[in-house]
């Protein structure tokens, strides 16, 4: 039933021999290539790049991450995430995978808090031939019960090994949000094999809404791409977006061990406003994201000049997150139970003074500039960050249009960054927290 | 034609009844697809029904067993009719026969 699906191509890939080469563009692609992007009358967004790389990649992007979750559902997208390659309408779960694994393509599904994508990668014949399978798994869903059963197991690996860092984040984004954006993008431990096929369905119908789409290639024709994207069939309309407001708090996770995992954050730039979500991406750098030399201990960041020679084992970088609505900025540590009171109370000092030097700021838009440019470099980090913009914004830009926005962040902009960043501080910890400090005890 | 295809529809079901109530299972209080014998599709197919479905089966099968070893049978009025016996299990194993020939022909080919 299925492998009559390989036989129509929708989607014919440029092959090599068709393009002009000026020069001979490197193996990973032209990395500063042009965005083409328009939209189609059911409102999904189509975003394509030709840059010229040997791997073609495909992402069918949703505004369906796990923000959109009540606590009926909750921990859905986590299963949709794992659901992905289950049977679907036309193609059995067996079809779908070896049909890809024989023509060496790969299939992944990629949620975070506001999106979820399905991207298929692979070269351009490969792609020509598995593209029908990616269509399949991400718009013709079915969830059938005994595989959504046989997939609990997986559930709990994922969220068996987690590591600590991760779970501070989720806390932290729980104490900062508590609904909406605060849900985790784990399954509740109680949830898992009690998310039916008919929760998953509805949270599908829902979420899975052409105004909330977007189809990304990276290595394809832009036309075909279109064409490609009218041929899915995605119910149209909108949806619901619930707005999630930065209100704070604090969570603490007492389990034991050697290791306090803090994060110390507050509330950063949503998306909407460019610039400063920029600003606030340069005050990540300047506070430091952990050394740039590797197995070197510290980064000469802000962060550990405010901690000082006092405490040298532990790590820590500066975390910063936008969405649509919303942001988060803050420092995640990590430090023996011991230390991590000293390091805790540094952290909302800095977080709450206000000021950064311009040398700091400088160096920051340097880093800054160079991770961006370096993320374009990689195919597959590249598709996803241009796929999340697309069905968030609408109006992707590439890595290279960011960074030569980089230069105009002022250092006075930098500062009211981290003066909103103090204005209301969140603390979430897990792990040993015998000497971390309650939020009320940070002055 | 719609007379005689209304006779045929008859005669059809009234053949059917006829014989299905001559096979004797349903003197039990069985069902067609309680009867299927348990090869491995019918097994996988087993494990895809829902729970209360799968309980009502194990629930006439014993039944069945009960009856069989006290070499009785069910008083008349609880007979299963062809009407009552709904095909819950063939769709199924239909399904998981269909992949297993989609498995063994990927097989051959690759």
């Amino acid at each position: 039933m299925a492998s009559n699906l390989t036989k129509a191509p929708l989607l014919k890939v440029v092959s090599i021999s068709n393009r002009g080469f000026a020069q001979l563009a490197p193996i990973c692609g032209n990395p500063n290539y042009e965005l083409k992007t328009n939209v189609l009358p059911s409102k999904l967004v189509v975003t394509s790049a030709e840059n010229e790389s040997n791997i073609s990649r495909v992402s069918i992007v949703f505004r369906a991450g796990s923000r959109n979750e009540s606590s009926d559902n909750l921990g859905v997208t986590h299963v949709l995430r794992t659901a992905a390659g289950l049977s679907t309408k036309n193609a059995s779960q067996f079809a779908i995978i070896r049909n890809i694994q024989q023509v060496g393509a790969s299939l992944t599904a990629t949620s975070d808090r506001e999106t979820i994508a399905y991207t298929l990668e692979g070269t351009q014949q490969a792609l020509e031939k598995a593209l029908p399978f990616l269509t399949e798994v991400a718009t013709q869903q079915v969830f059938k019960p005994w595989e959504l059963s046989d997939i609990s197991n997986r559930l709990l690996l994922d969220i068996a090994t987690r590591p600590l860092q991760l779970r501070a984040i989720d806390l932290l984004h729980n104490a900062a949000f508590r609904t909406g954006l605060g849900n985790s993008l784990f399954i509740p431990k109680s949830k898992i094999g009690r998310t039916s096929s008919e929760t998953l369905q509805h949270y599908v119908a829902s979420n899975f809404l052409s105004g909330r789409a977007a189809v990304v290639g990276l290595g394809v024709n832009h036309n075909e791409l279109t064409q490609y994207a009218q041929s899915l069939q995605i119910e149209s309309g909108e949806g619901s977006a619930v707005a999630s407001p930065y209100k704070g708090g604090e969570l603490r996770s007492n389990k034991g061990g050697d290791m306090a995992y803090v994060a110390v954050a507050g509330e950063g730039a949503s998306s909407k406003c460019p610039k400063e979500a920029l600003a606030f991406a340069v005050l990540q750098r300047a506070i430091g994201v952990g050394p740039q030399i590797k197995w070197a201990t510290s980064d000469n960041g802000a962060f550990s000049r405010a901690v000082g020679g006092a405490c040298a084992d532990y790590a820590s970088t500066a975390v910063n997150v936008s969405y649509s609505d919303v942001g988060l900025f803050g420092v995640l540590i990590a430090a023996p139970a011991a230390t991590a009171g000293r390091l805790v109370e540094a952290a909302a000092r800095l977080l709450r003074s206000g000021s950064v030097s311009d040398e700091d700021v400088n160096r920051g838009k340097k880093q800054l500039v160079t991770s961006l440019l370096m993320d374009a470099e990689s195919g597959s980090s590249a598709i996803l960050n241009i796929g999340s913009q697309a069905a968030t914004t609408g109006a992707p830009q590439t890595a290279s249009q960011i960074a030569a926005a980089v230069d105009s962040v002022s250092t006075s902009d930098v500062q009211s960054a981290l003066k909103k960043v103090g204005r209301k501080i969140t603390l979430a910890s897990i792990g040993n927290l015998s000497k971390v400090p309650y939020l009320d005890e940070l002055k | 034609m719609a007379v005689s295809f209304v006779q045929k529809r008859f005669m059809a079901s009234a053949l059917q009844r006829w014989a299905y109530n001559l096979s004797g299972f349903n003197k039990y209080g069985l069902w067609r697809d309680d009867i299927l014998y348990e090869d491995d599709d019918v097994k996988e197919a087993i494990r895809r029904l829902p729970a209360n479905i799968v309980d009502e089966r194990n629930y006439r099968i014993l039944r069945a067993v009960q009856l069989s070893g006290n070499k009785d049978i069910l008083p008349k009025d609880q007979w299963t009719k062809l009407e009552d016996d709904k095909l819950y299990l063939t769709p199924i194993v239909k399904e998981v026969i269909k992949e297993r020939e989609e498995r063994q022909e990927w097989n051959k080919n690759y």
